[in-house]
């Protein structure tokens, strides 16, 4: 098959053939109309899902179809149990059917009735327990196979045993009641009721209260399965008559009194077809034709004990006591008031839930047996509470015999279940002497064959009945004999539950019945007791969260918390008040130099003296100057800035405008700043525009790189340093460096600047070089005390200070030429004075200001 | 590669500094070397200007470019240094227009405004000296910038008597120089002091450590 034709699962991605609707492994549809997620939900006919639903509930659905409600019990065989939720077991055993043979266990197999060779054509059997808990016609019905419990009861020899057995445990009470049900697996003989053309009185006292029930207990949802269609058990024989337990085809094999019930119900086959009809398809048919054989003759019909033939069992001979043949029940008792066989499809009352029921148990066969009280068996009397019968221990799987069970036939006891630790302490069994005589007619007749498998275990119907002596046996006519006890478990979990056989020390246990009244196991019984003084006495003591302090401590807890809140606040701390920038002085100050500066300077006044005295560096700068040759080349240093061009061309224009005047020098100028060049232009256009106009020259070298370095190197070779002028032309060529090849070969170096380390530079580096050469300096103001050392040690020949030297020099040696100084003196001479008041005034003011602000600080601090 | 670094820093200078100390008679190579060492030191430095002017360049210019907050100033430099730049190539620095728009229209105006905002903020300095720190120093300072002054400027008929003669001369000459002095001395013996720590490896300007 081609991968592309198969489908992927969406669940678990298996591939699946494309026909295939389901998938193989997970059972999801594969169709499209599978649900994605997010996929909002479509509205889909539940018919279409029905492929999803599992196997076992198919086939009840399709079992339910085809049947019909009418049908289920007219064709017990042939309908299949409603696969309903409750009844788990039933779908396992549906769905173990169509599946390989499965091995089945002892106790299932012996609870439900199925046999392991089931035949696999049989359509979805339904278990044994559900054939037993319905009364199906067919529940105690062989056919071909024979149930265990009851093929045990076909053995012949045991068959008539265990007759004895029943009979002797209705009729005689040695001192202890054996379970009928327990007698069984001893002998492994299956159980023969005695046959009796009667039928016993408690199976007619049943089926009599179930036609007096018209209302089925609400329909339990564990026990929906038995309103839905009895299941017929697979080796349940088919009736013909609706027999309630027998068929009379069966009658070679079945037990006598078996046979005899069903003969029995035979002719009263049209009562109970009447009375089977208003009871609805959920009725069994065995038990609809035990009622209509209660009905037609329920007279006739009363068995008498020495009807009973030799296999009926001996309970079912005390049951007899009078027998009434009323249709009883065979099955768990049903409440007066409930309808064993309504025909609404309803729960029988006697298997209804326990909230459904009443608080009496009561079976109607045994409620009947209790009124008419002298055919109630002992140990389904009332007053049949007696002491726990000794129950021998059997080496099979038989539970314990409860304390209710003394009267129990042997059959009956076999499969007593365990006594649940929710039930109430178990009642004193009834004593022997107190069980009376069974000296009704048994149950069943002699000539019905005992069926084992029916009687191998108690049916969980008849144990809860059991467990519950208390309560169901105590007249309370009125309430529900059917009614489960409050704390029994369900059916299929009754049958699971393990033998307490099988439990060493079981017995020891189950001794300890004590219930628990208080603490978190309250209602239980059996466990370990608590001791004394270990369960609470009373209520623990409550402690409070709060504090409680006094109000001294309150009063400690806040002086504390005031230190701890003046360690962690902040401090402002004390720092000097900062001295705030006065703008108005500042204006006031600016304002008046300027205006008195510029007042000054535009009017040109003259009124202020120039100095008169003379200072040394000044002279011997002038008179080195002067004493130069004519034409003698001349190098000049023009390292200034242009903020103090004015300053420095009113110092240095008189000197070289005597210079110029006198020895006509040619002037080399050079630069070592960046503005130097330039400067040398504005210096000989402005001041000196005079001699420029009259045809003097000069040469400009530009600027000389590398600071102190490039003074250096041009002091060492001043034609590799600088071999160009600033137009480009080789400079030592030109008649301004006509024969002058180093530095030394100049007449005078005149340094013009303003920064003492250039001055420095300059003087330093050139020391060498220059040999004898003059140095004349002409510094500002601010750098001529630094170059005062330099005077001093003579590497200096002269220093010119800043507008007072050359207000010396121009009024001096150069007779008021070229006037720049002059110009500048009185507005200098302004601005000094006023600086001067300024700064004594003012200062002196604040200096009073300050000292009265001090002892307020210091207060303050 | 720092090591080699060292080594050619060392080394040059240590060639320089014989240049000095050997004689030019017996070592005459020894000037020749240390002035052609000289030279080279001199086209450095003007390379380095020149990469100085680039950098200064390239920031503004980025700077320009990312929108910058003040970046309009940036661009006024960057103009300004293009224009000196090609007028000072094509125009030279004794054109007329050289002189009367770049030297006396910006250059001159600008540095000379700062210098005068200088003057008037070290007079307001001086006056509110004694208010922040009334001591023997400011008070000291005081006097002697008042005797200063009174030195430098002059009256209607002359100098002022004593202090144009005689307390400035002797401030100037006598405290101002002996501080000078001290200052170059200190400078000196500083920049002997760097120069060896050069040669010896022991301050690296040139990088590495």
């Amino acid at each position: 098959m081609i991968m592309a034709d198969m489908v992927k699962c969406p669940l678990c991605g298996t591939m699946n053939p494309p026909d295939q609707k389901t998938c193989e492994r997970c059972q999801t549809p594969l169709s499209g109309g599978s649900f994605q997620t997010g996929q909002a939900p479509v509205r889909k006919d539940t018919g279409e899902l029905e492929p999803i639903l599992p196997e076992w509930l198919r086939d009840a659905r399709e079992t339910a179809r085809q049947s019909g409600l009418d049908e289920r019990f007219k064709q017990p065989d042939q309908q299949q149990p409603a696969a309903s939720s409750a009844d788990l077991l039933a779908g396992l055993q549906s769905q173990s059917a169509s599946e390989d043979e499965e091995e089945v266990p002892d106790w299932l197999a012996s609870i439900t009735g199925v046999s392991k060779s089931k035949p696999k054509e049989e359509p979805a059997e339904p278990t044994g327990v559900r054939w037993v808990e319905t009364g199906h016609k067919d529940d105690f019905q062989q056919e071909e196979e024979v149930p265990d419990w009851l093929a045990g009861l076909q053995a012949p020899g045991a068959g008539e045993e265990k007759k004895d057995e029943l009979t002797s445990g209705w009729s005689s009470e040695q001192g202890s009641f054996q379970s009928p049900f327990q007698s069984i697996p001893e002998s492994e003989a299956p159980f023969t009721p005695p046959a009796s053309d009667d039928t016993p009185d408690w199976l007619k006292q049943m089926a009599a209260e179930a036609g007096e029930v018209k209302n089925e207990p609400a329909a339990d949802s564990t026990l929906d399965w038995f309103s839905q269609t009895p299941a017929a058990p697979p080796s349940v024989p088919k009736a013909d008559s609706a027999t309630p337990f027998f068929s009379s085809a069966e009658s070679a094999e079945t037990p006598d009194w078996l046979s005899q019930l069903q003969a029995d119900a035979a002719a009263s086959s049209a009562s109970q077809e009447a009375f089977a009809a208003p009871s609805g398809s959920d009725t069994p048919d065995w038990l609809s034709k035990l009622q209509a054989d209660v009905n037609t003759d329920p007279q006739t019909e009363e068995p008498e004990p020495e009807s009973f033939t030799a296999d009926t069992p001996d309970w079912l001979k005390n049951l007899g006591g009078t027998p009434s043949r009323e249709p009883a029940s065979f099955v768990e008792p049903v409440p007066a008031e409930s309808e064993p066989f309504a025909s609404d499809g309803e729960l029988p009352s006697w298997l209804a839930p326990e909230e459904s029921k009443k608080s009496d148990s009561t079976p109607i066969w045994l409620k009947d047996q209790s009124e008419t009280g002298a055919d109630m068996p002992a140990w389904l009397s009332s007053d049949a509470v007696a002491e726990p019968p000794q129950v021998p221990q059997q080496a099979t799987d038989v539970p314990p015999i409860d304390d209710g069970l003394i009267d129990m036939p042997d059959w009956l006891k076999s499969v007593t279940p365990e006594p649940l630790i929710f039930n109430e302490p178990a009642q004193p069994a009834p004593s022997v002497d107190e069980v009376p005589q069974a000296t009704s007619a048994p149950a069943f007749t002699d000539d019905v064959p005992a069926t084992d498998g029916l009687f191998t275990e108690m049916p969980d119907w008849l144990s809860n009945a059991i467990e519950t002596p208390g309560k169901s046996l105590p007249a309370e006519s009125t309430s529900a004999p059917d009614a489960l006890a409050p704390n029994a478990l369900p059916d299929w979990l009754e049958a699971m539950r393990p033998m307490e056989q099988a439990i060493p020390g079981s017995a020891a246990l189950m001794s300890d019945q004590t219930l628990e009244q208080r603490g978190g196991l309250a209602g239980l019984q059996g466990v370990l007791p608590a001791g004394t003084g270990f369960a609470p006495t009373s209520k623990p003591k409550s402690y409070s969260n709060k504090l409680s302090v006094n109000d001294e401590q309150m009063k400690h807890a806040g002086i504390f918390e005031q230190i701890l809140a003046a360690e962690t606040a902040p401090e402002v701390l004390i720092t000097e008040r900062t001295l705030g920038a006065s703008r108005g002085l500042r204006w006031a100050l600016s304002a008046i130099l300027i205006g008195v500066i510029l007042i000054t300077s535009f009017l040109g006044t003259q009124f202020l003296s120039v100095p008169v005295g003379v200072p040394n560096e000044l002279a011997f700068a002038v008179s080195v100057a002067q004493a130069i040759p004519e034409n003698a080349p001349v190098l000049v240093a023009m390292d200034y800035d242009a903020s103090r061009a004015g300053e420095m061309e009113a110092a240095a224009a008189p000197l070289f405008d005597n210079l110029l005047l006198l020895k006509h020098p040619r002037l080399t100028f050079i630069a070592s700043n960046e503005a130097g060049s330039i400067l040398t232009e504005r210096f000989m256009n402005g001041p000196l525009a005079f001699h420029i106009q009259n045809g003097v020259s000069y040469l400009n070298l530009g600027y000389l790189a590398g600071g102190q370095v490039g003074i250096r190197a041009f002091a060492q070779d001043p034609l590799t340093a600088m071999p160009l002028d600033i137009t480009g032309q080789p400079a030592w060529t030109l008649p301004m460096l006509q024969d002058v090849r180093s530095l030394n070969q100049f007449a005078l170096i005149i340094l013009i600047t303003d920064d003492a380390n250039a001055a420095r530079a300059w003087i330093e580096q050139t020391q060498d070089a220059r040999g004898v050469v003059p140095v004349v300096a002409i510094a500002s103001a601010q750098a001529a005390p630094l170059i005062q050392p330099y005077y001093d040690s003579g590497q200096v020949a002269g220093v010119i200070s800043g507008l007072y030297g050359g207000a010396i020099v121009e009024r001096q040696y150069n007779n008021g030429r070229p006037g720049t100084s002059r110009g500048y003196w009185d507005a200098y001479s302004i601005g000094m004075l006023l600086a001067l008041l300024s700064t004594l005034g003012g200062g002196f003011v604040n200096w009073g200001l300050g000292l009265r602000k001090q002892p307020v600080a210091k207060g303050g601090k | 590669m720092r090591v080699v670094t060292a080594v050619i820093a060392i080394a040059f200078g240590v060639l320089v500094l014989l240049g000095y100390f050997l004689p030019q008679a017996l070592f005459p190579n020894a000037a020749s070397l240390q002035a052609v060492l000289l030279d080279w030191a001199v086209i450095l430095a003007g390379a380095a200007a020149l990469i100085g002017v680039f950098n200064l360049l390239t920031v503004h210019t980025d700077k320009i470019r990312r929108r910058e907050k003040d970046g309009i100033y940036s661009a006024i430099l960057v103009i300004g240094l293009i224009a000196a730049l090609l007028s000072g190539i094509f125009l030279k620095p004794q054109h007329t227009l050289m002189q009367s728009v770049l030297l006396e229209g910006i250059i001159i105006p600008v540095e000379a405004s700062l210098m005068g905002l200088l003057a008037i903020t070290l007079l307001y300095a001086a006056v509110r000296l004694l208010r922040r720190r009334a001591d023997v120093m400011g008070v000291a300072f005081i006097i002697t910038a008042a005797l200063i002054f009174l030195g430098s400027i002059t009256l209607p008929f002359g100098d002022l008597p004593l202090f144009g003669t005689l307390v400035r001369p002797w401030i100037s000459q006598v405290w101002a120089l002996g501080g000078a002095r001290g200052i170059l001395i200190g400078v000196g013996l500083g920049a002997l002091l760097t120069g060896l720590r050069v040669l010896f490896g022991i301050d690296r300007p040139y990088g590495g450590k």
